[in-house]
């Protein structure tokens, strides 16, 4: 749940509630004899007794096979089948020991998943929020063009806070349902921006639906992240 | 094309291949690695809290305990519902052919959220479905999803129901704020291909 600013198609805008769809349960796994179960991770082998460890022991396939044969290096009996708990994620080099410090490079892939370019990571920073309102952009969708076109892989309802904010939304609603659309809302300055809702997060193109049933309304934002296409060859 | 489907549509019987769409095969993608001083390339890895032992990918295994601290091998847990009583399937795709039923409304479709999407081979289509979809029509897919066509080609999109309430004036938002870290449960995760 988190509080947003929205524009409705007058420019005026209102402090709302996005809200996520209500989680389906999902059966938790028993005993047969229907007892409770808890899942652990458990440590199979340290890095240090893994293959690239090992080969820096033993550089040739003759004396690694004796080795493996032999002693079972591979094998840590003091860690294996332990219950590795928390743990902290680090940077290993390829000698496996921990870094104090990495310098970060961003490697980006074209569709064919081949390399494009490296370079310094940019940070971008989400654009939703209180002081970052979602703009009514005016363009509208029919219901079939929206499913039609893009693959809705997220969607979050909007509410209202206070008195004045569900008269605002129920108006909204109201709009769209009367012209049977749903309208693109975007962010930044001028609501061209995809919507990306946490730092470094997946841009969204997002589409509010309305429907009003007496008093009572439903708005729905729909976001997509990818349009209903088939990859290049 | 990989997976298959068998899709029984007026009788007949059609076995569709599919390959998965996703956003890294449509627009490319980015991750991050770390480099070392040397501009090694380096690996992302586990350090338990004890700082004994770096855990690379693939030094872990995952499995389940029951209350003695016994393992429970995975073929012989069994799901139960809220109320702890067995159920015979956790809702996954059952074996056979998938239902088509419709033409359904578009807001069916709205009314769930994308978990998948795939293409369909469309030459492998029964003739009468593949007319259907080519005039705009929508087909649900028992325990599958929808089936629909556009310029582009013919899409299966595996679907998940996502469906919200109506709200009256009276309605309550208790907004608490990092509670039980909910933000992460709307699904804001980073970007994808980010390690």
């Amino acid at each position: 749940m988190r509080r947003i600013r929205l524009t409705d198609d007058k420019g005026r805008d209102g402090l709302v509630v996005l809200t996520s769809p209500p989680r389906m349960h999902k059966p938790d796994p028993h005993t047969p004899d229907g007892g409770a179960v808890r899942f652990e991770r458990i440590v199979k082998a340290p890095l240090e007794r893994g293959y690239v460890a090992l080969r820096r022991m033993h550089t040739d396939d003759v004396s690694l096979a004796r080795a493996l044969i032999a002693g079972d290096p591979e094998c840590d009996m003091e860690s294996a089948g332990k219950i590795a708990g928390p743990c902290d994620r680090v940077w290993v080099d390829p000698e496996g020991e921990p870094l104090y410090a990495a310098e970060m490079v961003e490697i980006v892939y074209g569709p064919d998943g081949a390399e494009k370019e490296r370079r310094t990571p940019v940070e971008v920073e989400a654009n939703v929020g209180e002081d970052m309102p979602l703009r009514w952009t005016g363009r509208f969708f029919t219901r079939d063009e929206i499913v039609r076109r893009f693959a809705i892989t997220r969607k979050f309802q909007i509410t209202h806070t206070d008195g004045l904010t569900y008269d605002y939304l129920h108006r909204l609603a109201g709009l769209l349902e009367q012209k049977g659309v749903l309208v693109s809302v975007g962010a930044g300055p001028r609501g061209r921006d995809p919507l990306v809702l946490e730092r470094n997060g997946t841009p969204y193109r997002a589409f509010l639906e309305g429907r009003t049933r007496g008093d009572a309304f439903r708005l729905v934002l729909h976001l997509s992240d990818m349009e209903l296409k088939r990859p290049p060859r | 094309m990989g997976r298959k489907i068998d899709i029984a549509f007026q009788g007949n019987i059609s076995r569709l291949a599919l390959g998965r769409v996703t956003r890294d095969r449509l627009y490319g993608s980015a991750r991050r690695i770390g480099l070392d001083a040397t501009g090694r390339e380096c690996a992302s890895a586990l350090l338990t809290r004890d700082g004994r032992h770096v855990l690379g990918p693939g030094s872990t295994a995952g499995i389940y305990l029951d209350k003695e601290s016994d393992v429970v091998p995975r073929d012989d847990l069994v799901r139960a519902d809220e109320r702890g009583q067995p159920v015979d399937s956790d809702g996954t795709d059952p074996d056979g052919p998938h239902e088509l039923t419709g033409p359904v409304p578009a807001e069916a479709l709205l009314d769930c959220v994308a978990t998948a999407v795939h293409e369909v081979d469309a030459s492998e289509l029964e003739s009468t479905l593949a007319a259907s979809l080519s005039r705009g029509d929508i087909y649900q897919a028992s325990h599958v999803g929808y089936l629909l066509a556009n310029e582009h080609g013919v899409f299966l999109i595996a679907t998940k129901p996502a469906r919200f309430d109506f709200v009256g004036r009276d309605h309550q938002t208790m907004c608490k704020e990092d509670e039980d870290n909910e933000y992460d449960d709307l699904g804001f995760e980073p970007r994808r291909g980010m390690r």
